[in-house]
């Protein structure tokens, strides 16, 4: 009798591990494309805008030199978790949040600049889970992913994700990092740069 | 020009099934949208939920059946065939159904058949050997279907028995009415048939010599041109029948 027990203890145990860590484990696979990594040199250039954090506050300096402030209140954001891009001809701020809620948000900046607060320039969100760094050529985005063994690098086309609020939806192209966890991400025309510590590499896609 | 969705060939359906298949999924993927996209929008993907259907049976099914608690199994194994016939929507729901998944899925399916009939031979509602061979004959056909339809030669047919075999299950062990080990008899016999007809076409249509490629058309042009005579017939049958019914009675 005790062994039946012991086996639904011990399934309860695994599905518990699966819930809680099921994205890390099974990543989502959609276009997954090999790319040769190659090492280089190059640094990863800062964007346009300058984006800063102030506890919850963020602080957006602009090409035009003007700048918007409004909180995030609940929210946990690094500077490698912001990016803009352009969705409709709009230009938004990529802002993934790796708070309790786990969104990537898209934010019309001088809305919330104007009204003081991240959601009043809300446009749209969807669930990125265990993203952690975010980075775009202007159109495109891309989101890098926590696993276990390896970073995966999603390259998502944001007005597709925006449609069905899941990232899935708007997934293009996939691949693996080069190495275990990835510090910082970057994105040009054909070509992906990332590095983690000291070191980088560039891939064309 | 219209874009041709590209279909799975990993997946055991006869050829008229196949048809039918792909349109019941697709309704059943408009069926279900709402609680698919619940998970889609979670990140829920489909791989977690065939594997949490998988997880269900060897660590609750198995063990409950054990405690005697047979209400609880019932709910364990609805709950399985549930979670598994969500997992094909929220892939499609979230554009990522591929190979792999049908290939998991196909694996899971078999798995829970094996496990429930490991768990009736366990705790004496089926006679080993019936099981045993139900569950050999079972993953024999499976197999053959597959290769079959990899090698783009389908069975026009086949009955697939898990589901009815879970139903025997359950009636047997409330009636006490013995309804599994004859069950298990027949479909066994089925599967054999089924299996060895697969091995004797499989056989046929494999080129003799080492590496060449299958160089004969299936099926053959002789069959379908008797099909075809046989379909001309019978449509010339109905016709004259009919016809015969409209005639107005002198």
């Amino acid at each position: 009798m005790i062994w039946y027990w012991l086996i639904i203890a011990v399934g309860v145990l695994v599905l518990a591990a699966l819930v809680r860590w099921h994205q890390s484990l099974l990543p989502l696979e959609r276009g997954l494309i090999e790319v040769e990594w190659e090492e280089t040199d190059e640094l990863i250039p800062e964007g346009p805008d300058r984006v800063e954090l102030a506890g919850e506050q963020v602080i957006v300096q602009c090409r035009d030199s003007s700048e918007l402030n409004f909180s995030a209140v609940g929210t946990r954001v690094t500077p490698s978790a912001l990016a803009f891009v352009t969705v409709h001809g709009r230009r938004l701020l990529v802002l993934l949040d790796r708070g309790k809620r786990k969104w990537t948000n898209l934010v019309d900046v001088k809305r919330a600049g104007e009204k003081g607060e991240l959601v009043d320039g809300l446009v749209g969100w969807w669930r990125h889970g265990t993203g952690h760094l975010v980075a775009s050529d202007g159109m495109r985005l891309v989101e890098v992913h926590r696993c276990f063994g390896r970073d995966r690098i999603y390259i998502i086309d944001p007005a597709k994700a925006l449609q069905g609020h899941a990232f899935g939806v708007g997934l293009e192209v996939m691949m693996v990092a080069p190495c275990r966890q990835l510090g910082r991400v970057s994105l040009r025309e054909n070509e992906i740069v990332v590095s983690a510590g000291r070191r980088a590499w560039k891939a064309k896609l | 020009m219209t874009e041709q969705k590209p279909k799975s060939k990993l997946h055991y359906f006869g050829a008229e099934e196949e048809e039918y298949f792909h349109r019941v999924a697709d309704r059943r993927t408009q069926l279900l949208r709402p609680l698919a996209m619940f998970f889609v929008r979670r990140n829920v993907r489909s791989d977690t939920l065939t594997l949490a259907s998988f997880l269900l049976l060897p660590f609750f099914f198995y063990p409950l059946f054990g405690l005697q608690y047979y209400a609880a199994c019932w709910v364990i194994l609805i709950l399985h065939i549930i979670i598994d016939g969500f997992d094909g929507p929220v892939a499609r729901l979230g554009r990522y159904a591929s190979d792999k998944g049908a290939l998991s899925d196909i694996i899971n399916d078999i798995t829970g058949m094996v496990i429930v009939a490991l768990t009736a031979m366990q705790f004496g509602f089926a006679q080993p050997f019936l099981g045993g061979l139900y569950i050999v004959t079972y993953v024999y056909m499976i197999i053959f279907i597959i290769a079959r339809n990899v090698l783009e030669m389908p069975f026009k047919f086949v009955f697939k028995s898990k589901y009815y075999m879970f139903l025997c299950l359950l009636l047997t062990v409330h009636l006490h009415h013995d309804l599994l080990n004859p069950f298990l008899l027949i479909l066994s016999c089925y599967q054999t048939l089924v299996t060895t007809v697969g091995f004797i076409h499989l056989r046929r249509h494999l080129p003799g010599v080492l590496g060449a490629g299958t160089r004969t058309a299936w099926p053959s042009p002789d069959k379908v041109e008797r099909r075809k005579h046989h379909q001309a017939r019978r449509e010339a049958r109905r016709l004259r029948r009919i016809n015969k019914q409209k005639e107005p009675t002198p």
